[in-house]
């Protein structure tokens, strides 16, 4: 895990336009990212299409960031984040089905190599589709993006308390949910 | 979470840590634990070098900027006082405006893969940092993007190929017009329109690319494609977003200026009594019209005389 301090230095020389800090700030993160994307887009060229946009907004507006406490990669995320919101905001006025409605097999290339997990994880997924919106955004920043509460509530604009009780309320609604399907 | 991903912990050990949640936390961790190991696909090589091409370029465009522009600014204060250079400048400047002429042509024309086509880059990203104003330097992103579509036709009638960078290159442009448009404060509808406009025909001329390229081209055609559409849906809800806006914010006084004194009334005067109107005079009798006369016997003609 890079430090702080590593990493305010490379953003301070990214902002001068350093290329190689600019390269590295991406190769570090740009994995997590498209996983965060990719997990709630589910198709590929999409998400590697939103991960760029991700990281294109970052860096233009790279002089708004200042390290006050929240990490570089939080700010990612909160980017992301709307990223992705704005990405679903189009499907739903397109009449499309949400991610989760179709689960991670929205593409016919995607199909069999997620057939598996699908078949795995069906459960997991339909849980998650029964929580709220921001249940579900908890879940997947604390499990998938790996995030820490105080970073969750940055990039979900939330207290750290409530991002507490979100994440309280989140999986106990799942441990529920998965515990009807299981009977 | 962390510790379980790098191996660092047990379930059991995490789970130790917030016994309250032991019951609960186990499956659910085990669960999660594989969703993260399981559901999470890695961008490829090829993509992740892709789209840090496309921010290395981006690095290059915003570097440009404030470096063009100092640069600008110091050849002015160096030259200004040396005017006794100025016709050796002049006689410079006509030659390289001359000789300027033929490669600026050649230039223009040059196609991706072309020996002077970064020669024409460059010159585009020199005018991005001469532009004065924002407004300006996306005008010139869309004029870019333009180009990069022609390129795109030019590209595949000619050589019967297309990659993908040359591609991309005109969602860069377009993406990059999008980005300052969102942010303007003036003009911003007519640029949004143009943008609406521009990725509106993108997609119609990149769809009749589509037909006649190579199989391999397809994927790549149909990513560029996408981001046109998503483009297109961008500069739509920009726009929409600018018409439900108030024209002006309404700005918020610092100070309401108090009167100093606020004179009182001066006794107000009652009105006088308002005279009731004098009985309207009802019509007098009008007279019924005499006896008609009756029209006087008329006489008879009198016999005629015979000779």
């Amino acid at each position: 895990m890079p430090s702080y301090q590593d990493e305010a230095e490379l953003v301070a020389r990214a902002k001068q336009f350093d290329r190689t800090a600019i390269a590295e700030l991406y190769r570090r993160y740009v994995q997590r990212i498209y996983r965060y994307v990719y997990y709630w887009v589910g198709d590929e060229p999409t998400a590697e299409d939103l991960t760029a946009e991700v990281f294109l907004r970052a860096l233009e507006s790279l002089t708004t960031y200042s390290y006050r406490g929240v990490p570089f990669v939080a700010w990612l995320y909160r980017i992301a984040q709307a990223r992705v919101a704005d990405h679903h905001r189009r499907r739903a006025r397109r009449g499309e089905k949400l991610p989760l409605d179709e689960g991670l097999i929205s593409t016919e290339e995607n199909l069999a190599a997620l057939a598996e997990r699908r078949e795995t994880y069906k459960d997991l997924y339909a849980a998650l589709q029964r929580l709220t919106a921001e249940q579900r955004q908890v879940i997947v920043l604390k499990f998938v993006a790996g995030l820490k509460n105080e970073e969750i509530a940055y990039v979900l604009d939330k207290s750290e308390g409530a991002i507490k009780a979100l994440q309280h309320r989140a999986l106990a609604s799942l441990q529920r949910i998965l515990g009807e399907d299981d009977e | 979470m962390t510790a379980l991903q790098s191996g660092q912990a047990t379930i059991e050990e995490v789970v130790a840590r917030y016994p309250e949640y032991a019951q609960r936390l186990v499956p659910l961790l085990e669960v999660a634990l594989r969703v993260v190991s399981t559901t999470a696909p890695q961008l490829s090589d090829e993509a992740m070098d892709a789209i840090q091409g496309r921010l290395l370029r981006r690095t290059v465009e915003l570097q440009a900027r404030p470096r063009a522009e100092n640069r600008r600014l110091a050849v002015f204060s160096q030259w200004m006082p040396r005017f006794r250079l100025l016709p050796v400048t002049l006689v410079l400047l006509v030659a390289l405006l001359m000789s300027g002429v033929w490669v600026s042509s050649a230039t223009a024309a040059s196609l991706p893969g072309d020996v002077l086509y970064p020669l024409k880059r460059m010159t585009e990203r020199v005018q991005l940092g001469l532009a004065l104003s924002e407004t300006g330097r996306i005008w010139l992103h869309i004029r870019f993007a333009e180009r990069r579509l022609e390129e795109v036709q030019a590209v595949l009638e000619q050589r019967g190929q297309l990659d993908e960078t040359t591609l991309a290159e005109v969602g860069d442009e377009t993406e990059a017009a999008l980005a300052s448009a969102e942010q303007l404060s003036d003009d911003q509808v007519e640029v949004l329109t143009t943008l609406a406009t521009l990725t509106e025909r993108q997609q119609a001329v990149l769809a009749a690319v589509k037909d006649k390229a190579p199989p391999q081209a397809q994927a790549g055609l149909t990513r560029a494609m996408e981001r046109s559409r998503r483009g297109h849906e961008r500069a739509q809800v920009a726009l929409q977003g600018r018409h439900q806006k108030p024209p002006a914010p309404t700005p918020h006084p610092t100070h309401t200026p108090q009167p100093a004194y606020t004179p009182k009334p001066t006794h107000t005067p009652k009105p006088s009594h308002t005279p009731q109107p004098t009985r309207s005079p009802k019509p007098t009798h009008t007279p019924k019209p005499s006896h008609e006369p009756q029209p006087n016997h008329t006489p008879k003609p009198t016999k005629a005389h015979s000779n």
